[in-house]
């Protein structure tokens, strides 16, 4: 039996957990790509089992250009960077086909760990945290099946040695765990496209574009306050500010300018601290409790009070926020923000404008065509829906007069529409609004589905003031919270629990991930950032490493040393046999052959009879250890001078 | 160094140096991607490769050599080695290859306390006394990345009898046989006066091939000792044509074909050292010392 080929079994049990491995991946890849894998493991395990003939190198190239052109056609050739890693794995699953070996299934297995890496990468969630602890311990199986070739009835023994295998590599992975360094820059700036990030609230609000992302339940962050949590139906969540209406959109811009501290002095009970830990996002908003008033590390604040970050978070961020609740004075709105604020398409929503004029001409001040305006919304016979009818023109005089439901975007735009006709300085808000308060860890969650806009108005004295119609037109949307938020599963108690701890322990590990990955607040790394930066540790490291190479070595070359003097006689003598061109005849013993050699070469007679008589003096004489050393110094240099002379000759 | 004791050294297999590449492909990819489980998981594949070094180094440490059986054999032909490996530790040892010369033989598992036979030919050259050299035991446990080797020195010298070449004993020993051949013409051959089991360098030619063809076993026919006034021959290193190793070797087929034939005592009469006539397997055996230390 030759050990190194691969068995049916050992084939199919690769096979299967490197497709366990890639398991999480499959979702990304094109469709064709689990049928793809399941053929190859299948068709590779009747290759080693004999049952079909291995394929030929055309046929193996065949299916490689095959597959490759697939892929190229199913990603197209825009985005090299997107294609590294289907390639990567689509490299892995045509592997099997040439793996004959039992190297090749290590090689295999071995790579396995890259998928790992890559899986957390993509989704650092505790199912995936549990996917990839049961995949380090599958391919340590694999590794040692396809390694040992075990018999059936060495399974248990063999298992019992893995596990005290994985167990005994535990305390040296700390090891390499906390000196590992962390990189506060990449050096491989290529996006492989693996982290999901979620498109969340976005740079513009219109018809439809919150109601898109609101069934989602994906988390958009977490928050932990620092104190009391404030009522739910003042958790505004501020994102992007927009001016901008162009009569269906509003957008966003960078035109704010960048602030430090915008409101210093504020009273101690209108301030919050939040912790929030945001998921990777496609734009550069950082949410925070309406509205924040200090800069993040990661971010800077505008004039607008929002937070936006220096680049995308394509991973979990953690910052800390402070907010002040309530109307912020930020002094006189400044003439040329006033006139951006009351700027309005020329032409269209005739209707509405007609309106707005009415509505001023029956208030005294600002304040009041506020207030007309929310009863109007509060009373007007409004309803709420997820999926509002898709209107093109004149989209707000529609929505007010004739449809009358629509969404918080549908509401908030109409109601800044309304409000710029009328003359009140206004502008529109996108964020989120409440979250899910978790009963076990008592931390705030919340969702896409809770992405909402809401406008503000400028009240002279006041400064900024949030107006959300949407609170007027479904109060009860603004009530949502944990309980409610179950769906599925109705109110089932234990189920209500068991999410809850999911989502606890989810948050906590997201949070002690990101503290190790970005090594601060862990005790364990901070005792070990100390060593890992310091050359000295290095030194000591590198010093260990190459002491033990060199005893490793030492080691090999001592076998030859350890010989009786004797041996290394006996070992000298072969080696000039083989030199001198002259076999020694049977039974012919090392002196009469060196005799002989003298006859043959009579040029070298001389040292031949030397080497001859210490040779015997060595082997017969009973020296002492001290004398036999000295004897096999001088037979090996007089074997060496002969050496040397055999080669001047030729 | 005792008997069993071995050095050990661990070479890299030819899977090391990717799994090497691969597990800093992986801490440079979670490194430069800053995922923190991926650190976890990087660092479990190098303290893996790691502790593979250890768990390699003590599988094969614990094995020695328990025994060590060599049929006497002649130079040129193989011999059977039975070694007997020993596993004292209570662990098991797992997937090793025991080479020896060019022979391998592979044991998937040894338990702990256990003891396994291999047999291995061995081919001597020449005759003498030869020391039968030692194994090598290499195992690629646990995950296949590292070779562990060690060395076992068998300390055990071998009698090798000369190379066997055709003997003439009608030839040789034409001279002194006449009275010989008249008592092989009266009586034929002799009746077996019983049964026994084979022990191993007994004669092929003595197997009772019909017992043995009942399922006991190989049985071999005894013969009653010859009686002591049976005719004696002498081999003479004289009589036998060739050089030395010729001469050698002659000689050591003719004792072979006396012995298995059990009609004469027979002597060996080399320069030097005469060896009175005899008969039996110890007698065989001192001649054919004598052969082999010439």
């Amino acid at each position: 039996m030759n050990a190194e080929r691969i068995t049916l079994g050992q084939t199919l049990l690769t096979g299967g957990i490197l497709g366990w491995v890639m398991l999480p991946q499959i979702g990304m890849m094109p469709g064709w790509f689990a049928p793809l894998y399941a053929i190859i493991v299948v068709l590779s395990a009747c290759q080693a089992g004999g049952i079909v003939e291995p394929l030929s190198i055309v046929a193996k190239i065949m299916t490689g250009v095959a597959a490759a052109a697939v892929l190229i056609f199913t990603y197209g050739l825009d985005d090299i960077q997107a294609l590294v890693f289907p390639g990567f794995l689509l490299l892995l699953a045509l592997k099997p086909l040439e793996s004959r070996h039992r190297h090749e299934h290590v090689q295999s297995l071995l790579l396995a760990y890259l998928v790992i890496a890559a899986n957390l990468m993509h989704n650092p969630s505790p199912l995936m945290m549990a996917h990839a602890a049961s995949s380090c311990l599958l391919t340590v199986l694999g590794l040692l099946v396809v390694a040992n070739g075990a018999e059936r009835t060495a399974w248990r023994p063999l298992l019992a040695r893995g596990a005290w295998l994985v167990l005994s590599a535990v305390p040296l992975a700390i090891i390499f765990f906390t000196v590992m360094p962390r990189l506060s820059a990449p050096w491989i700036a290529v996006d492989l496209g693996l982290t999901q990030t979620i498109s969340g609230v976005g740079d513009t609000i219109q018809p439809g574009s919150i109601s898109s992302i609101a069934s989602s339940r994906d988390v958009a962050f977490r928050a932990e306050f620092k104190g009391r949590i404030p009522t739910h139906e003042n958790l505004y969540w501020r994102g992007p500010v927009m001016w901008d209406f162009d009569g269906s959109a509003w957008r966003s811009d960078n035109q704010s300018r960048r602030v430090r501290i915008l409101t210093a002095g504020m009273p101690a009970e209108r301030i919050t601290e939040v912790k929030i830990t945001l998921q990777p996002y496609a734009h550069r908003w950082l949410f925070a409790l309406d509205a924040p008033i200090r800069r993040v590390p990661m971010g800077y604040l505008t004039s607008n009070h929002e937070l936006r970050a220096l680049k995308p978070p394509d991973e979990v961020i953690q910052y800390t926020t402070i907010s002040a609740q309530g109307p912020i004075n930020a002094g006189p709105l400044d003439p040329r923000e006033r006139e951006r604020a009351l700027r309005l398409p020329r032409t269209g929503n005739e209707k509405t404008r007609q309106l707005a004029t009415r509505l001023r001409a029956g208030s005294s001040d600002d304040r009041e065509v506020v207030n007309k305006a929310i009863r109007l919304f509060a009373t007007g016979g409004f309803t709420y829906t997820l999926s509002p009818p898709r209107v093109e023109a004149d989209f707000v005089d529609k929505f007010l007069f004739d449809i009358k439901e629509g969404f918080c975007e549908s509401y908030a735009s109409a109601f800044a529409f309304l409000m710029r006709a009328a003359g009140v300085p206004t502008r529109l808000v996108a964020g989120y609004q409440g979250g899910e308060i978790n009963p076990v860890s008592g931390h705030l969650t919340v969702r896409q589905s809770s992405a909402h806009a809401w406008a503000e108005v400028w009240i002279d004295d006041w400064g900024w003031v949030r107006v959300d119609p949407t609170a007027m037109v479904a109060p009860e949307r603004m009530r949502s919270g944990w309980a409610e938020s179950t769906g599925l599963w109705g109110n089932d108690s234990r189920v209500v629990k068991l999410k809850a701890y999911l989502e606890a322990m989810d948050h906590l590990w997201t949070r002690w991930s990101l503290n190790e990955a970005s090594g601060t607040n862990s005790t364990l790394t901070s005792a070990w950032k100390g060593l890992s930066h310091s050359p000295l540790a290095w030194g000591v490291l590198a010093a260990g490493i190459m002491g033990g190479a060199l005893t490793w070595g030492l080691r090999r070359y001592d076998r030859h040393r350890r010989l009786t003097p004797q041996a290394q006689a006996i070992h000298a003598l072969a080696r000039l046999e083989g030199k001198l061109g002259l076999r020694r005849e049977t039974g012919q013993t090392p002196c009469q052959y060196l005799h002989q050699a003298a006859i043959r070469h009579p040029d070298a007679a001389a040292t031949l009879h030397d080497v001859a008589s210490l040779y015997a003096t060595l082997v017969y004489a009973g020296l002492s250890k001290e004398d036999a050393k000295q004897a096999i110094v001088q037979l090996q240099s007089a074997i060496g001078r002969l050496i040397m002379h055999i080669y001047s000759l030729k | 160094m005792k008997p069993g004791t071995g050095i050990r050294s661990i070479l890299p297999d030819r899977s090391l140096l990717p799994a090497l590449v691969i597990a800093a492909v992986v801490s440079v990819f979670v490194m430069n991607y800053a995922i923190p489980l991926g650190y976890a998981v990087s660092s479990l594949l190098l303290a893996l490769i790691a502790a593979s070094v250890i768990h390699g180094y003590r599988n094969v440490s614990p094995l020695r050599v328990a025994g060590i059986e060599a049929e006497g054999c002649f130079a040129g032909e193989p011999g059977i080695l039975e070694i007997t490996l020993h596993n004292p530790a209570r662990h098991g040892v797992f997937s090793i290859n025991v080479r020896y010369g060019h022979e391998v033989v592979a044991i998937a598992y040894l338990g702990g306390g256990q003891s396994r036979r291999i047999d291995v030919l061995y081919h001597p050259r020449q005759r003498g006394i030869q020391d039968l050299g030692g194994i090598t035991i290499t195992s690629a446990y646990p995950l296949g990345l590292l070779m562990t080797r060690k060395y076992l020195s068998l300390r055990k010298d071998q009698l090798v009898y000369p190379k066997r070449l055709p003997c003439h004993l009608g030839q040789i020993l034409s001279s002194r046989l006449g009275s010989v051949q008249a008592r092989q013409t009266r009586g034929g051959d002799p009746q077996p006066a019983g049964v026994r089991a084979y022990a191993r360098g007994d004669a092929p030619g003595r197997i009772h091939w019909r017992l043995s063809a009942r399922g006991q076993g190989l049985m071999v026919k005894e013969f009653d000792r010859p009686a002591p006034h049976m005719d004696s021959l002498m081999l003479c290193w004289s009589d036998v044509p060739g050089d030395t190793e010729e001469r050698l070797s002659r000689l050591c087929e003719g004792l072979l074909h006396l012995e298995a034939q059990r009609r004469f005592n027979y002597g060996l009469s080399l320069p030097g050292i005469d060896i009175p006539p005899g008969q039996g397997r110890e007698h065989l055996a001192r001649c054919l010392q004598q052969l082999a230390l010439f």
